[in-house]
Protein backbone atom coordinates (compact mmCIF):
# COMPACT_ATOMS: atom_id res chain seq x y z
CA UNK A 1 0.00 0.00 0.00
CA UNK A 2 1.72 3.28 -1.12
CA UNK A 3 0.58 6.68 -0.14
CA UNK A 4 -2.44 7.87 -1.22
CA UNK A 5 -1.30 11.29 -3.50
CA UNK A 6 -4.79 13.31 -3.08
CA UNK A 7 -4.96 16.87 -3.16
CA UNK A 8 -7.01 18.42 0.44
CA UNK A 9 -9.22 20.40 -2.54
CA UNK A 10 -9.79 16.53 -4.13
CA UNK A 11 -10.72 14.84 -0.81
CA UNK A 12 -12.82 17.90 0.24
CA UNK A 13 -14.97 17.83 -2.74
CA UNK A 14 -15.49 14.09 -2.55
CA UNK A 15 -16.81 14.51 0.96
CA UNK A 16 -19.04 17.47 0.49
CA UNK A 17 -20.48 16.75 -3.06
CA UNK A 18 -20.72 13.05 -3.24
CA UNK A 19 -21.19 11.91 0.11
CA UNK A 20 -23.23 15.70 1.15
CA UNK A 21 -21.52 16.59 4.20
CA UNK A 22 -22.27 19.59 5.41
CA UNK A 23 -19.24 20.65 7.30
CA UNK A 24 -19.09 23.37 10.18
CA UNK A 25 -16.38 25.77 9.93
CA UNK A 26 -14.43 25.57 13.86
CA UNK A 27 -10.79 25.24 14.15
CA UNK A 28 -11.50 21.72 11.94
CA UNK A 29 -14.04 21.04 9.91
CA UNK A 30 -16.71 18.81 11.47
CA UNK A 31 -19.18 17.29 9.76
CA UNK A 32 -22.00 13.93 9.53
CA UNK A 33 -22.47 11.18 6.70
CA UNK A 34 -25.89 10.65 7.52
CA UNK A 35 -28.28 7.51 6.13
CA UNK A 36 -31.90 7.24 6.00
CA UNK A 37 -31.89 10.18 8.01
CA UNK A 38 -29.59 8.90 11.19
CA UNK A 39 -25.97 10.12 11.65
CA UNK A 40 -23.69 7.36 10.70
CA UNK A 41 -19.86 8.72 11.17
CA UNK A 42 -18.41 12.00 11.58
CA UNK A 43 -15.34 13.60 9.52
CA UNK A 44 -13.11 15.89 10.65
CA UNK A 45 -10.96 17.28 8.26
CA UNK A 46 -8.71 20.60 8.33
CA UNK A 47 -9.01 23.25 6.20
CA UNK A 48 -7.69 22.80 2.27
CA UNK A 49 -5.17 25.02 3.15
CA UNK A 50 -4.54 23.64 6.88
CA UNK A 51 -2.26 21.03 7.51
CA UNK A 52 -2.61 17.97 5.31
CA UNK A 53 0.15 15.26 6.48
CA UNK A 54 0.21 11.82 6.08
CA UNK A 55 -1.46 11.02 9.53
CA UNK A 56 -4.20 13.60 8.60
CA UNK A 57 -5.06 11.62 5.61
CA UNK A 58 -4.63 7.82 7.34
CA UNK A 59 -7.28 9.77 9.44
CA UNK A 60 -9.72 10.52 7.35
CA UNK A 61 -9.45 7.17 5.68
CA UNK A 62 -10.44 5.63 9.25
CA UNK A 63 -13.21 7.79 9.57
CA UNK A 64 -14.56 6.81 6.10
CA UNK A 65 -14.55 3.08 6.99
CA UNK A 66 -12.72 2.26 3.81
CA UNK A 67 -9.40 0.82 2.92
CA UNK A 68 -6.86 3.41 1.23
CA UNK A 69 -7.77 1.78 -2.19
CA UNK A 70 -11.10 2.53 -1.97
CA UNK A 71 -11.40 5.83 0.05
CA UNK A 72 -8.50 6.61 -3.43
CA UNK A 73 -11.36 5.17 -5.64
CA UNK A 74 -14.08 7.50 -3.81
CA UNK A 75 -12.13 10.48 -4.44
CA UNK A 76 -10.63 9.96 -7.84
CA UNK A 77 -14.52 9.01 -8.90
CA UNK A 78 -14.94 5.25 -10.03
CA UNK A 79 -16.29 4.75 -6.43
CA UNK A 80 -20.10 6.55 -6.65
CA UNK A 81 -22.16 7.90 -3.78
CA UNK A 82 -24.54 4.70 -3.85
CA UNK A 83 -21.74 2.00 -4.34
CA UNK A 84 -20.48 3.88 -0.71
CA UNK A 85 -23.57 3.82 0.87
CA UNK A 86 -23.94 0.03 0.03
CA UNK A 87 -20.35 -0.51 1.40
CA UNK A 88 -21.50 1.35 4.77
CA UNK A 89 -24.70 -0.54 5.00
CA UNK A 90 -22.85 -3.76 5.09
CA UNK A 91 -20.06 -2.76 6.71
CA UNK A 92 -22.09 -1.11 9.87
CA UNK A 93 -25.20 -3.81 9.44
CA UNK A 94 -27.46 -1.18 8.53
CA UNK A 95 -29.93 -2.57 6.05
CA UNK A 96 -31.50 -0.84 3.72
CA UNK A 97 -34.30 1.39 4.27
CA UNK B 1 50.12 11.25 -5.84
CA UNK B 2 49.07 8.19 -3.59
CA UNK B 3 46.77 6.03 -4.04
CA UNK B 4 45.50 2.96 -2.05
CA UNK B 5 43.15 0.54 -0.55
CA UNK B 6 40.67 2.54 1.52
CA UNK B 7 38.22 0.34 3.57
CA UNK B 8 40.08 0.59 6.67
CA UNK B 9 40.89 4.38 6.21
CA UNK B 10 37.28 5.85 5.54
CA UNK B 11 36.65 5.39 9.48
CA UNK B 12 39.47 8.30 10.19
CA UNK B 13 37.60 10.62 7.67
CA UNK B 14 35.74 13.14 8.59
CA UNK B 15 32.10 13.24 6.84
CA UNK B 16 32.59 14.92 3.09
CA UNK B 17 30.79 17.31 2.14
CA UNK B 18 31.28 17.87 -1.24
CA UNK B 19 30.81 16.02 -4.26
CA UNK B 20 30.97 16.17 -7.92
CA UNK B 21 30.60 13.29 -11.10
CA UNK B 22 33.22 12.51 -13.40
CA UNK B 23 30.70 10.39 -15.26
CA UNK B 24 27.40 8.72 -14.77
CA UNK B 25 28.77 5.38 -13.16
CA UNK B 26 31.81 7.60 -10.93
CA UNK B 27 31.05 9.78 -8.24
CA UNK B 28 34.26 11.74 -6.29
CA UNK B 29 33.95 13.17 -3.16
CA UNK B 30 36.05 15.86 -2.07
CA UNK B 31 37.11 18.22 0.71
CA UNK B 32 40.08 20.52 1.66
CA UNK B 33 39.24 23.10 -1.00
CA UNK B 34 35.74 24.37 -2.72
CA UNK B 35 34.61 22.52 -5.77
CA UNK B 36 31.42 22.69 -7.46
CA UNK B 37 28.39 20.94 -4.96
CA UNK B 38 26.78 17.97 -6.32
CA UNK B 39 23.67 17.02 -5.08
CA UNK B 40 24.94 13.46 -4.04
CA UNK B 41 21.89 10.99 -4.66
CA UNK B 42 22.12 8.55 -1.61
CA UNK B 43 20.62 5.91 -2.94
CA UNK B 44 23.15 5.36 -5.58
CA UNK B 45 24.65 1.78 -4.93
CA UNK B 46 28.06 3.08 -4.52
CA UNK B 47 31.45 1.68 -2.72
CA UNK B 48 34.71 3.37 -2.06
CA UNK B 49 37.24 2.43 -4.64
CA UNK B 50 40.18 3.96 -3.62
CA UNK B 51 41.63 7.11 -1.56
CA UNK B 52 44.25 9.89 -3.11
CA UNK B 53 46.17 12.22 -1.53
CA UNK B 54 47.70 14.64 -3.83
CA UNK B 55 51.11 16.64 -3.59
CA UNK B 56 49.44 19.68 -2.27
CA UNK B 57 48.04 17.67 1.05
CA UNK B 58 44.19 17.34 -0.56
CA UNK B 59 42.22 13.98 -0.29
CA UNK B 60 40.37 12.97 -2.50
CA UNK B 61 38.09 9.15 -2.13
CA UNK B 62 36.94 7.72 -5.26
CA UNK B 63 33.69 5.96 -5.17
CA UNK B 64 33.02 3.44 -7.58
CA UNK B 65 29.13 2.79 -8.39
CA UNK B 66 28.45 -0.62 -8.23
CA UNK B 67 26.52 -2.29 -11.10
CA UNK B 68 24.05 -4.79 -9.51
CA UNK B 69 22.87 -8.10 -10.81
CA UNK B 70 18.98 -8.41 -11.34
CA UNK B 71 18.80 -9.82 -7.49
CA UNK B 72 20.58 -6.97 -6.21
CA UNK B 73 18.73 -4.63 -8.43
CA UNK B 74 15.47 -6.34 -7.13
CA UNK B 75 16.60 -6.39 -3.11
CA UNK B 76 17.37 -2.34 -3.93
CA UNK B 77 14.11 -1.62 -5.24
CA UNK B 78 12.75 -3.53 -2.29
CA UNK B 79 14.29 -1.95 0.46
CA UNK B 80 13.39 1.61 -1.43
CA UNK B 81 9.94 0.74 -1.40
CA UNK B 82 10.65 -0.64 2.76
CA UNK B 83 12.52 2.77 3.28
CA UNK B 84 9.08 4.79 2.08
CA UNK B 85 6.87 2.86 4.15
CA UNK B 86 8.82 3.06 7.01
CA UNK B 87 8.69 6.54 7.15
CA UNK B 88 4.78 6.75 6.34
CA UNK B 89 4.29 4.99 9.70
CA UNK B 90 4.23 7.13 13.01
CA UNK B 91 5.36 6.09 16.13
CA UNK B 92 2.36 4.84 18.03
CA UNK B 93 2.35 4.93 22.36
CA UNK B 94 -0.42 5.36 24.88
CA UNK B 95 -0.93 7.98 27.25
CA UNK B 96 -3.81 9.06 29.99
CA UNK B 97 -5.85 11.93 29.46
CA UNK B 98 -6.85 13.58 32.93
CA UNK B 99 -8.83 16.71 31.65
CA UNK B 100 -10.83 18.77 29.11
CA UNK B 101 -8.43 22.02 30.09
CA UNK B 102 -10.34 24.61 28.76
CA UNK B 103 -13.51 23.38 27.01
CA UNK B 104 -15.78 23.95 30.56
CA UNK B 105 -16.25 20.43 30.37
CA UNK B 106 -14.54 17.77 32.87
CA UNK B 107 -13.81 14.32 32.87
CA UNK B 108 -15.36 11.95 35.45
CA UNK B 109 -12.09 9.67 34.96
CA UNK B 110 -8.95 9.35 33.32
CA UNK B 111 -9.23 8.28 29.42
CA UNK B 112 -6.56 6.17 27.88
CA UNK B 113 -5.86 7.98 24.51
CA UNK B 114 -3.14 7.39 21.87
CA UNK B 115 -0.75 9.40 20.54
CA UNK B 116 0.49 8.95 17.24
CA UNK B 117 3.74 11.11 15.96
CA UNK B 118 4.61 11.60 12.20
CA UNK B 119 6.97 13.15 10.40
CA UNK B 120 5.30 16.49 10.37
CA UNK B 121 1.84 16.15 12.59
CA UNK B 122 1.16 14.42 15.64
CA UNK B 123 -2.57 12.80 16.17
CA UNK B 124 -4.15 12.67 19.47
CA UNK B 125 -6.74 9.85 19.73
CA UNK B 126 -9.50 8.40 21.99
CA UNK B 127 -10.69 5.17 19.92
CA UNK B 128 -13.61 4.90 22.45
CA UNK B 129 -14.74 8.41 21.91
CA UNK B 130 -14.30 8.36 18.27
CA UNK B 131 -12.26 12.02 18.90
CA UNK B 132 -9.15 13.01 17.69
CA UNK B 133 -7.02 15.85 17.87
CA UNK B 134 -4.45 17.21 15.18
CA UNK B 135 -1.54 19.51 15.88
CA UNK B 136 2.55 19.85 15.06
CA UNK B 137 3.36 18.98 18.36
CA UNK B 138 1.75 16.30 21.54
CA UNK B 139 0.66 19.41 23.07
CA UNK B 140 -1.42 20.70 20.25
CA UNK B 141 -2.99 17.62 19.22
CA UNK B 142 -4.43 17.01 22.82
CA UNK B 143 -5.60 20.51 22.81
CA UNK B 144 -7.44 19.99 19.83
CA UNK B 145 -8.34 16.38 21.30
CA UNK B 146 -9.66 18.13 24.01
CA UNK B 147 -12.27 20.63 21.99
CA UNK B 148 -12.81 17.64 19.48
CA UNK B 149 -14.01 15.71 22.39
CA UNK B 150 -16.26 18.90 23.52
CA UNK B 151 -17.53 18.78 20.03
CA UNK B 152 -18.96 15.93 19.68
CA UNK B 153 -20.16 15.84 23.33
CA UNK B 154 -22.36 18.64 22.44
CA UNK B 155 -23.61 17.53 19.06
CA UNK B 156 -24.22 13.96 20.59
CA UNK B 157 -26.07 15.06 23.55
CA UNK B 158 -28.40 17.48 21.17
CA UNK B 159 -29.04 14.42 18.67
CA UNK B 160 -32.35 12.00 19.04
CA UNK B 161 -31.34 8.07 19.81
CA UNK B 162 -33.73 8.05 16.65
CA UNK B 163 -31.28 10.16 14.35
CA UNK B 164 -28.20 8.12 15.12
CA UNK B 165 -27.36 4.61 14.98
CA UNK B 166 -27.00 2.27 17.41
CA UNK B 167 -23.21 2.21 16.87
CA UNK B 168 -23.17 5.95 17.24
CA UNK B 169 -25.49 5.66 20.59
CA UNK B 170 -22.94 3.24 22.14
CA UNK B 171 -20.43 6.26 21.79
CA UNK B 172 -22.68 8.95 22.81
CA UNK B 173 -23.36 6.50 25.95
CA UNK B 174 -19.26 6.52 26.68
CA UNK B 175 -19.13 10.31 26.46
CA UNK B 176 -22.33 10.35 28.69
CA UNK B 177 -20.61 8.02 31.43
CA UNK B 178 -17.31 10.05 30.64
CA UNK B 179 -17.91 14.23 30.26
CA UNK B 180 -19.83 16.36 32.75
CA UNK B 181 -20.71 19.45 32.04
Amino acid sequence: MGKLNLRPRDVTHALENKLAIAFRDGPERNGWYVLDGRKVHRFTIPHVHGRWGPGTFNDIVRQSALSKDEFKSLVDCPLKANDYEALIRERKQLGVS
Amino acid sequence: MNAEPVDELLSDIPAVTEFHAESASRVDAHWGEAREPFTFKRELPLRPESIIIDLRGFTRIVWQSITPSPELAKIYAELSELRELIQERPTIRPTILTSLGTTGLALTRPIAIVIEEWDSECLARWPEGQATGRGISEPAAIESLRHDIAFLYADLMDTDDSAMIPELRVVRDVLRATVKG
